[in-house]
């Protein structure tokens, strides 16, 4: 009995997992105290595609926000903006190869 | 290619749009601001509202997004304006006696569009505006 338990299969390597446990177990409290209802999987809400669209998402969360605080929700936002912009400009190897023949 | 460096601009397809009933160009008007008549200004608006429902069809490709990612001379927002080569409709400046000229400039769509259909919808855009 003490080893029932659930796992959560999402997070990843690059997480930084004070901050990854803190949103996870808020997000599973608030469905605890919300008595929040465990649906089938019917029609699963989609993940973020991209980083861009987890930012979009976090902006918007008031569960994020309380949980992390202002300032490190304010600071976490800054540096994922910084780092998806930087990203989404770069030339990569697949679209040369793929459209420079073409045009 | 939009877009084949990073660090360089980008290759456009500008498109300039004026719009003529008979012999006389709508878009202009004596004395307006920038000689641009309500016509004009409306077709422009038309483009503006509706630029991110078009913009599948004027930048199709995963690399036209690298070229609308900001600076290069490239638009990032649906804007418009009379010198910024940033924004995404340029009026070029009036010259005078140049009437049949003026026109404006669409300055988001890139080589790899379908011009057919790229031109039919910003034609589309800019007719709603004035229409509606």
């Amino acid at each position: 009995m003490l080893g029932l338990r659930i796992e959560v299969r999402s997070p990843d390597s690059a997480c930084n997992p004070y901050l990854a446990f803190a949103v996870i177990i808020a997000a599973g409290l608030a469905g605890v105290e919300g008595k929040y209802e465990l649906k089938d999987n019917a029609n699963p809400t989609a993940l973020p595609t991209d980083l861009a669209e987890a930012i979009s998402a976090m902006e918007k969360s008031e569960l994020v926000k309380k949980t992390l605080g202002d300032d490190v929700f304010e600071y976490v936002l800054r540096n994922k903006r910084a780092e998806w912009d930087e990203y989404r400009k770069q030339v990569s190897a697949y679209e040369l190869g793929r459209y420079l023949p073409v045009l | 290619m939009p877009k084949p460096f990073t660090n360089h601009p980008g290759s456009a397809m500008h498109t300039h749009i004026s719009l003529f009933e008979g012999e006389k160009n709508a878009f202009y008007e004596e004395g307006a601001p920038m000689q641009l008549s309500k016509v004009g200004r409306s077709f422009i608006a038309g483009i503006i509202k509706h630029a991110p429902e078009i913009t599948a069809i004027t930048n199709q490709w995963v690399n036209s997004y690298k070229r609308l990612s900001g600076g290069g001379e490239a638009p990032a927002f649906a804007t418009w304006a009379q010198n910024d080569r940033n924004a995404m409709v340029r009026i070029p400046t009036y010259k005078p006696k140049k009437e049949a000229s003026t026109r404006i400039e669409v300055r988001s769509p890139d080589s790899a569009c379908n011009p057919y259909l790229a031109f039919a919808v910003i034609i589309a855009a800019g007719l709603a505006g004035v229409e509606d």
